[in-house]
């Protein structure tokens, strides 16, 4: 394990990232930008919408060091565990912007688990990197699936979109089947869909639309609490109009879809606040509160309006109590893919007394499999919430657990007791 | 000639393996009792996985009731249900030459008392377990340590025991404990009970009832980290010390002493561990770390188990270690001392000492 420092690390490189690494590099601070991926732009870079603004961000780094290809495994205080490559790397900042964006999360129906069944981003990433089979493809969803349906037409692919109502966006070339969607079928890869409407289409991918949720482990392992408010896309860490994180941890700040889903743009604003406020934490920003003034409209001008309240909201205390509609489906639905919990398995759980995610998690393991929880936190949440009839927002997610991201053994070398003591 | 009781004047403190356990055996004999968790189901248990049973290291002395209590195992699965338990066998490999030396020497010690633990040479371990390294100087062994899913025999044992009618209460919330008459009043947020009979089963209530109860047993707080390889191809037969590979491949590594409370620090561990599993085991280098399970215990300073009274009704039942071994033995000498008022023999410094300051305070 070696160690490395840096005035400003930025976690993430989407727009918001990029932004907050770009407006601090420019100031002449020492930044570090680690991104999960081999690329940078993250998302906006393969669903299509804000490919421009991430490009223009790309061209504005000097004086940025960029890592790619590096996961941030844990972060306790300013303290950042990186995965670069086949090494682990400690490294030390005096702030930290975390940017790491949403992701789209597939909450599980019958045949979810299924090989090729996927998110619209994951069929995008699949047309990005020309990974398409000759097959049918199914995609379901509203205007979104839409789009994702015209372009894999486009690429040859011949595409049934599964939709209460066409939309009017679908090009005439995608089939069309009436209805919702209730499961797929196929033995380990997907061979059918199913509708509402009990007819079967056979498809060898299938994109399913699903909530895109903020992307939060490392401020949740950092110590920092946590509310929901399901328009900015689930559970946020709590911050402060600065966007900086309540916590154990000060100069620890959140910016983009990680502080709550937002338009591209005004996730790149944010990264720009959240960069201000970071060198003006540190001393390093003149006219300090003009500049985070300026910062602050311009977010709010770039802001879906609905959003801008919100998180306004939010940041002067407000605590929603959204209570979920009941969820249960088919007893047989797994849940959790990496421990194989179903449905009936959480059901257990709550009979047998658990009460909070944490509960359930030590008896069944939902949630603790190597995926971190990835797959099914969200969908864990949902039905706990339904199941006891009890606002999400009233659920303590489970505890984060180390190694967000898996380590090789190798790379885990035992070390000297670093800064953190 | 002791008292009748019934099973509603007895209240456990505790619905960790051994307050489950206590519970089980309580309503097997038609005593079923009330069982207050601080936590949820479970109590503080880290999660699904196999853990290490019977430490053929542990003194003789306590090692020979646990060896009694690993043995049930067959028949405890047979009752409850499907716990995970394996007897796999196990070995305290050596690195060097003075491990070797304790290592012999403590196989005689534990034959000379009867226990079945043997030295192996390097040659005789590696044709057990052909993954250890070349390099080790040989490993305590005995057959008759295993493994088992603590988390599974907690709720197996939780499950029979509520089928015959105990009563669970989770997150039971602050506890306040007095005395009514010879009554013990415990009040709870959303319960509140007069028992005849308090059995305290885990360290963390011991801990927090301390003063309430008088009591003068010390307890350590211990941290620690089960960390997971990815599943990997079957490669281990038996336990390693603290490594063993779960039914579906991936490789557990068992630290203590270790609090998940900064990156750093679960980085170190993680190295820790490692280099021990991949100094012992080499074909694991290459896997990949996925999961960190942090545990906390609240064990009794001391060496040997709690069983005893240490006020009029008040029952302490903790075990001193984390392996479940003790367990099954531990909770039908309690349920016997609950119902009997008298302890199986041998068992003379496990008696805690009784309270020096004053008794339990009067309800007021």
């Amino acid at each position: 394990m070696t160690g490395t420092s840096a005035q400003l690390a930025v976690v993430g490189a989407g727009p918001a990232g990029l932004a907050a690494a770009g407006e601090a590099g420019a100031a002449g601070v020492r930044v570090l930008l680690i991104e999960e991926r081999p690329a940078l732009g993250g998302r906006a870079m393969i669903v299509p919408g804000a490919r421009g603004l991430t490009e223009g961000l790309m061209r504005d780094l000097r004086g940025v060091e960029v890592w790619r290809h590096s996961a941030v495994w844990d972060l306790c205080r300013r303290t950042l565990m990186v995965l670069r490559g086949d090494r682990v790397e400690c490294v030390h900042a005096d702030a930290v912007v975390l940017a790491t964006g949403a992701r789209e999360t597939m909450l599980p129906f019958p045949g979810w688990t299924l090989r090729g069944v996927t998110t619209l981003e994951g069929g995008w990433e699949a047309v990005r990197a020309g990974r398409l089979g000759a097959g049918p493809a199914a995609v379901t969803g509203g205007t979104d699936a839409a789009m994702l349906a015209n372009r894999l037409q486009e690429r040859g692919v011949p595409v049934i979109l599964v939709a209460p109502e066409r939309p009017a966006a679908l090009i005439a070339a995608v089939g069309y089947a009436g209805g919702t969607l209730v499961g797929a079928r196929g033995a380990e890869d997907i061979e059918s869909v199913e509708t509402s409407r009990g007819a079967r289409h056979p498809c060898t991918m299938l994109c399913v639309e699903s909530p895109r949720c903020p992307v939060t482990g490392l401020a949740r392992r950092a110590g920092c609490p946590e509310v929901y408010e399901g328009r900015l896309g689930g559970f946020v860490p709590r911050y402060d109009p600065l966007l900086m994180l309540h916590g154990p941890a000060p100069r620890l700040f959140v910016a983009g879809d990680a502080a709550g889903l937002d338009a591209p743009r005004a996730a790149a604003e944010s990264g720009r606040l959240a960069a201000r406020a970071a060198l003006a934490a540190l001393g390093l920003l003149p006219d300090a509160e003009e500049k985070i003034a300026d910062a602050r409209r311009r977010l709010r001008a770039a802001s879906i309006p609905l959003h801008a309240r919100a998180r306004e909201a939010l940041m002067a205390g407000a605590v929603p109590d959204e209570v979920v509609e009941a969820w249960d489906g088919d007893p047989d639905t797994v849940v959790c893919p990496c421990e194989g919990v179903a449905i009936a398995d959480l059901r257990d759980a709550v009979d047998e007394g658990a009460q909070t995610p944490d509960d359930v998690r030590r008896l069944t393991g939902c949630t603790g499999g190597d995926c971190a929880g990835r797959r099914c936190e969200v969908a864990l949440l949902r039905w706990l919430s339904g199941a006891r009839a009890i606002p999400i927002g009233r659920l303590a997610p489970p505890r984060p657990r180390a190694p967000l991201h898996a380590v090789p053994l190798s790379a885990a070398v035992p070390s000297p007791a670093t800064a953190d003591a | 000639m002791p008292e009748r009781l019934r099973g509603n004047e007895i209240v456990v403190l505790g619905a960790g393996p051994t307050g489950c356990a206590i519970a089980h055996a309580l309503a097997r004999r038609k005593l079923p009792p009330f069982v207050l968790e601080h936590g949820g189901p479970g109590g503080e248990v880290p999660g699904p996985f196999l853990a290490g049973l019977w430490d053929h290291t542990e003194r003789a002395s306590t090692a020979r009731f646990a060896l009694r209590g690993a043995g049930q195992f067959p028949a405890l699965q047979d009752q409850v249900g499907p716990i995970g338990y394996l007897r796999s066998g196990a070995m305290v490999p050596a690195h060097t030459d003075t491990e070797a030396d304790a290592g012999r020497a403590l196989a005689d010690v534990q034959a000379a008392a009867g226990l079945p633990v043997r030295w192996l040479s390097r040659e005789e371990a590696r044709q057990r377990e052909p993954a250890l390294a070349p390099d080790i100087r040989g490993a305590t062994y005995s057959a008759h340590g295993g493994l088992v899913d603590v988390a599974l025999m907690t709720r197996r044992l939780a499950a029979a025991a509520r089928r015959a009618g105990t009563t669970f209460s989770y997150h039971a919330g602050h506890v306040n404990i007095t005395r009514q008459g010879r009554a013990i009043v415990i009040s709870a947020a959303r319960a509140r009970f007069e028992a005849r009979r308090l059995i305290v089963t885990s360290g963390a209530w011991l801990a927090v009832l301390a003063r309430q109860l008088a009591v003068a047993v010390p307890t350590r707080v211990v941290h620690g980290l089960v960390i997971a390889t990815e599943p990997y191809p079957s490669l281990l037969r038996h336990r390693l010390a603290s490594i063993c590979q779960q039914p579906r491949g991936d490789i557990l590594v068992d630290c203590e002493d270790v609090r998940d409370s900064g990156c750093t620090t679960v980085a170190s561990a993680m190295g820790d561990a490692t280099a021990k599993a991949a100094s012992l085991i080499p074909a694991v280098r290459d896997a990949r770390i996925t999961r960190a399970w942090p545990w906390t215990a609240v064990l009794p300073s001391r060496r040997v188990p709690l069983l005893g009274a240490i006020d009029d009704g008040v029952i302490v039942a903790v075990s001193h270690t984390r392996d479940v071994a003790l367990t099954p033995f531990l909770a039908q000498a309690a349920a016997l001392f609950v119902t009997d008022e008298r302890l199986p023999e041998g068992l003379e410094a496990w008696v805690p000492e009784r309270a020096s300051a004053a008794p339990l305070p009067p309800a007021g």
